[in-house]
């Protein structure tokens, strides 16, 4: 740590002013106001809004809905962009940043467009669509489905797996590779024995992330299939701005337990994989 | 035939040659020391006798055994890497099974000799700490113990001490000669620092754009450099050509000169030299004084050619100043005669 003096600590302060200042206001009381609200019911101190919705099977349904489509793409990405980060390692640099861009950019292409470049090109008079079905592939494809949704959030989750995945790499250097080699390991025992256990808090961080953004992800489910879709972020969606089934109450409860949800898993992981290192 | 012999071994990346025509001989039980300047091709011959980097042409041989086109894991080799190379999830003590691990030991013969290294290493206090809670130099000693619990043919050690601050890594230098000797096993040392590969080498190869300039004994390499690269590479040589030998020393020849700092004596004008064969002297004009503990450095003045002298720094010397006049003199034998 940098030492500094009275003077300078005080400057430091003073510079990080705007920057608490943000986090207090678009964090710190967006959360409190959400909370506060969430045990108000018709102005009144209640507890009714979460029983209402832990005793509602639709609610339920939708925590359950997007806690499986969640945890399903944060696997798929997981999985799918392990293997290519681990390749773009391996690739010359310029080849690196052009993929990661590219992912950047990606990963960025949410909400309404990415709904509408996955209608022209998959929905049911998509290009890619009739192409599959002119060669015998596929009989139909319903992109405006729970499945749909898995294919186009596993879109951005893959891309957003890379860029996760891929900085945490930089800590299998090749001399650990090269070292394991001369003793004998082949490249599965390295992965199962140094690498997986090396890399399992940053991929356990990495899943958290992916399955967070996915549980947050409410434009391109919006878009893609409107209020059809089971999902807490688009109920939350409808509770607040709805004409008919306006409750902002509720919508903060269920926004509340959103929070909780994405909280247990993130204080399980710091247990969990906190560096078991001795200093005996 | 030798422990470890090398013929005719090259290696290109692309259009650009590593190392073109090696060949090298390391007997059992002793220390080789590769050492060159950065990008001399050091460390890639290394990896290629380590299998980590496929040559393009030549041979290999390790106790008699052609490995050339061995896999890594194959050739009986251990290996000391710069940055320590440890694994960082494991224990000291499962850094050092692991390879023990992989030829099916039985887990009572993996304790006991993991527990020896550990001793022998020192590292007993150390035995249940992971990498990241060591300093450099116990990770470096971690890194050696791991390579020679498995009692390699062959260890090879890759600037294992470049990482290290200046007095652990005279320490460790000193421990690694040591255990070499009571050990006795076989290595090859990279290194770019020269001290470091007289000290340590039985052999020394001195590299040069993908080449050995010079091969020998480290009294050889030090007392008598065959080229104007190795001499400028190793020792603090005075480097004189043909022309400024004649304009110091008053001498025809058609080779250049390499002078070691401490064999130009150096004392105060005495009004009539006493010349004799052999002996050249010349006269300068001391330009600076430097204390470096035991040794006093004059930088001197020759007819305006500048010139290094090393004088023992007795404790009740009165050392000449700074502007002073002097008188040089050197013994033909001590000069060594460079082909380039």
């Amino acid at each position: 740590m940098i030492e500094i003096g009275r003077r300078g600590r005080i400057i430091a302060w003073a510079c990080a002013i705007p920057f608490l200042a943000v986090i207090f206001l678009f964090e710190v009381m967006p959360l409190a106001a959400v909370l506060t609200n969430s045990v108000f019911k018709e102005g009144v101190p209640s507890v009714l809004n979460y029983a209402e919705i832990l005793g509602s099977r639709f609610y339920l349904g939708a925590f359950r809905v997007s806690f499986s489509i969640s945890l399903l793409t944060a696997l798929i990405a997981l999985v799918v962009a392990f293997p290519i980060a681990i390749i773009l390692r391996r690739m010359p640099g310029r080849v690196q940043d052009i993929i990661l861009v590219f992912s950047n950019i990606g990963t960025n292409f949410t909400g309404y467009p990415l709904a509408f470049a996955f209608v022209i090109l998959m929905g049911v008079s998509g290009s890619i669509t009739l192409l599959l079905i002119e060669a015998g592939l596929v009989k139909d494809f319903n992109i405006y489905s729970t499945a749909g949704l898995v294919f186009v959030y596993s879109y951005f989750q893959i891309l957003l797996g890379i860029l996760l995945i891929f900085p945490a790499l930089g800590a299998i250097t090749p001399d650990i590779e090269e070292a394991a080699k001369l003793m004998g390991a082949s490249r599965w025992l390295f992965w199962r024995r140094i690498g997986l256990p090396i890399l399992a808090p940053s991929l356990a961080g990495a899943l958290l992330l992916l399955f967070a953004n996915a549980m947050g992800t409410y434009a391109t489910a919006e878009a893609l299939v409107g209020s059809g879709a089971n999902l807490v972020t688009i109920r939350i969606g409808e509770l607040t701005a709805g004409d008919v089934f306006s409750d902002p109450n509720l919508a903060d409860t269920m926004a509340t337990l959103l929070v909780i949800i994405l909280i247990i898993p993130i204080v399980a992981a710091q247990f969990l994989l906190k560096p078991k290192d001795s200093n005996a | 035939m030798s422990y470890v012999e090398i013929r005719n071994l090259s290696k290109r990346f692309g259009d650009t040659p590593v190392f073109e025509s090696i060949d090298l001989d390391v007997e059992k039980g002793s220390i080789c020391v590769l050492v060159g300047p950065s990008g001399c091709g050091k460390t890639t011959l290394l990896r290629a006798v380590a299998g980590l980097a496929a040559p393009d042409q030549g041979t290999i041989t390790i106790d008699g055994k052609d490995v050339t086109r061995l896999e890594a894991k194959q050739r009986g080799i251990g290996m000391v890497f710069q940055h320590y190379a440890l694994f960082p999830n494991m224990s000291v003590e499962q850094n050092l099974a692991f390879g023990l691990e992989q030829m099916k030991l039985p887990a009572t013969i993996i304790a006991k000799k993991v527990s020896r290294m550990v001793d022998l290493m020192g590292l007993g206090p150390r035995a249940k700490a992971r990498p990241a809670t060591l300093s450099g130099g116990q990770k470096q000693r971690v890194a050696l113990a791991r390579a020679l619990v498995l009692e390699p043919k062959l260890l090879l050690l890759d600037e294992p001490l470049s990482a290290l601050d200046a007095q652990i890594r005279k320490r460790l230098r000193d421990e690694l000669k040591k255990l070499q000797h009571e050990m006795g096993f076989t290595a090859i040392f990279v290194t770019h620092d020269q001290e470091e590969a007289l000290l340590l080498g039985d052999r020394i190869g001195v590299m040069q754009s993908g080449r050995f300039a010079q091969v020998g004994g480290p009294s050889e390499i030090y007392g008598h450099p065959a080229t104007m690269a190795v001499a400028k590479f190793i020792g603090d040589f005075n480097i004189l050509d043909p022309v400024t030998i004649e304009q110091v020393f008053n001498r025809k020849c058609c080779l250049n000169w390499a002078v070691h700092p401490q064999a130009i004596e150096i004392f105060r004008p005495i009004p009539k030299p006493k010349l004799s064969e052999g002996i050249y002297q010349a006269d300068v004009q001391i330009t600076g004084v430097h204390v470096l503990g035991c040794v006093l450095r004059y930088m001197v003045q020759a007819k305006g050619v500048a010139l290094k002298i090393d004088a023992l720094n007795r404790p009740n010397m009165t050392p000449m100043k700074k502007g002073d006049a002097a008188r040089i003199s050197l013994s033909a034998a001590d000069i060594c005669e460079l082909q380039n």
